[in-house]
């Protein structure tokens, strides 16, 4: 017995409106602008979007280019760390120790190096994103099934061409997981190092607005990157659907799925 | 008539690990495959036909010997061999369609553009009798099916050779007696040189225009044996013609008579 579509998304929809009701009511009769419910943050978001956006847009920017720069340097290296055993095996502690730090730890570092620029964000962004893609691309390459090498060498493909045509198709479901963890990672970071040392992004609106006790433009703001998120999150299952689709219907694959 | 040797292998041994753990597979093993012979390499599980394939191959290394192809010392695969594998499902890319993945087999094919190359995919997977199955994955297609696109990525690349390893072990027998035949009417009709290991000494018989009968281990070549048939083999007729029997006995009793010397411990 299964639901249509129709009826399943109307059940997902119970339990969020039944928060926003409570936490309505709860904010009527606390009635303090310290304590906004849903009703004062639309009108928020309705008074303030035009900034919000033009805010989130800065971030977006600064995050798009730290997670671009990771994807560019990291997915290449996973790919060629995983086929170098030997120096993969030495650089895998090191990793595994990167991967137990949180990225905003690492800021004020970078900042001692980089400054409070735009250049400093971005590392920082890319650092964050690096880890899982590195980890995670890595972990595909190395654990890719002895097969695909045999056959990439009986067709006499060169290494590059194994790497490439092989090994980076082999390993995309688990790179997009790497990409999946390096969006979430990008984002928490962008908005953190605006709040420790940013001039613009949304980051700095949320906290400023915080400053003036204006709470529901702050919770808009976060109202607003929650959609960004959920929107981003959406834009990569459609690509997963797309370039996957073969990952998740076959049950036989190279990899490690 | 001069012999064209395509292949041979001189003393081919070959010893996994060392030490303790040093476990001998080839005890120096000798043969020669000519230009246009189907010929079959026949032992038990295990006495190292893969090992010897490879080596052939020029995808592993062997321990002493060597391995010519066309006159030439062989140290890395060579240009003019295709290969055939047992595990199918994983020698096929699931993220590319059958016909990307026969095409797959002339990446390195010079002279061709990349429309000729879809065609000729095409032409190969028409010829293992796959033609509606080229939009479609590998992971969509029964084992027998994914191994027929195999075959055809080992032909589309038309190499002077093709190795096969074990190619039906793991179809059922219908599908083997079939798949047996297409794979002798596509080397009648493609001049295809192939050597074919298998353990199974019906088949190894039934498909080969001379079979070379392996030892147990540390594996040699125990004896060569002619099979005078001619080209054009049936699933009935052939398996009944006294000539197939005798073949089939001689291969039979060789290997079984290993057995027979075998410790009491092994299978
Ligand atoms: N890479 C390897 N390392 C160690 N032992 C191996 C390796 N490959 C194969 N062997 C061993 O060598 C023997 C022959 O293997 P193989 O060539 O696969 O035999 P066959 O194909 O005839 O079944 C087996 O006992 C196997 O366990
Ligand atoms: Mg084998």
């Amino acid at each position: 017995m299964s639901l249509s579509r129709r009826q399943e998304s109307l059940r997902g929809l119970i339990l969020p409106v039944a928060i926003l009701l409570a936490w309505q009511v709860l904010a009527w009769r606390a009635s303090t602008p310290l304590f906004p419910g849903p009703w004062q943050v639309t009108l928020s978001i309705w008074k303030f979007y035009p900034q919000i956006v033009g805010q989130i847009g800065y971030t977006l920017m600064r995050a798009a280019s730290g997670f671009l720069v990771a994807a560019a340097l990291m997915i290449p290296l996973g790919i060629l760390l995983g086929r170098l055993k030997t120096v993969g095996a030495i650089v895998e502690p090191i990793m595994d120790m990167l991967a137990t730090l949180p990225p905003p730890a690492v800021i004020p570092v970078v900042m001692l190096f980089a400054g409070t620029g735009d250049a400093a964000k971005i590392s920082i962004i890319a650092y964050a994103a690096a880890v899982p893609l590195l980890m995670n691309t890595y972990e595909a390459s190395k654990t890719l099934h002895p097969m695909a090498n045999l056959v990439a060498r009986s067709l006499r493909f060169s290494r590059l061409e194994t790497m490439l045509r092989i090994d980076l198709p082999a390993s995309l479901p688990m790179i997009a997981t790497g990409l999946r963890l390096a969006v979430a990672s990008a984002l928490l970071v962008s908005v953190t190092a605006e709040m420790l040392l940013a001039t613009n992004g949304i980051g700095v609106f949320i906290q400023r607005q915080q400053e003036n006790f204006q709470i529901a433009n702050g919770l808009a703001a976060i109202a607003f990157i929650s959609i960004v998120g959920l929107i981003i999150n959406n834009l990569v299952f459609q690509l997963e659907k797309r370039w996957l689709f073969w990952h998740y219907r076959s049950s036989d694959t190279h990899g490690n799925g | 008539m001069a012999m064209d040797v395509v292949l041979s292998a001189q003393g081919l041994t070959k010893t996994y690990g060392a030490g303790k753990d040093a476990l001998q597979v080839l005890g120096g093993i000798s043969f020669a495959v000519n230009r246009g012979e189907f010929v079959s390499v026949v032992g038990p599980s295990g006495c190292g036909k893969t090992t010897l394939l490879f080596a052939i191959a020029g995808l592993q290394g062997v321990t002493s010997g060597t391995v010519t192809f066309n006159g030439r010392p062989v140290t890395a695969p060579p240009k003019g061999v295709a290969v055939v594998f047992q595990d199918y499902s994983r020698s096929l890319f699931p993220w590319k369609n059958n016909r990307d993945n026969v095409a797959f087999g002339m990446a390195r094919i010079q002279g061709l553009s990349a429309a000729q190359k879809r065609d000729k995919a095409q032409e190969m997977l028409d010829a293992v009798g796959l033609a509606g199955f080229a939009d479609k994955y590998p992971w969509q297609l029964s084992g027998g099916m994914q191994q027929r696109v195999a075959i055809a990525r080992g032909l589309a690349s038309q190499s002077e050779l093709l190795l096969l390893d074990e190619p039906l072990a793991a179809v059922d027998a219908q599908t083997r007696a079939d798949m047996q035949d297409l794979l002798l009417d596509l080397a009648i009709r493609f001049k295809q040189t192939c050597v074919l290991v298998t353990h199974d000494v019906e088949e190894a018989v039934y498909m080969a225009d001379r079979v070379v009968v392996l030892t147990r281990r540390p594996t040699v070549v125990d004896h060569e044996i002619v099979i005078e048939l001619g080209k054009k083999r049936d699933q009935i007729t052939t398996r009944e013609d006294p000539r197939f029997l005798a073949a089939r006995h001689d291969v039979m009793t060789s290997i079984r008579g290993q057995r027979a010397h075998a410790p009491a411990s092994a299978a």
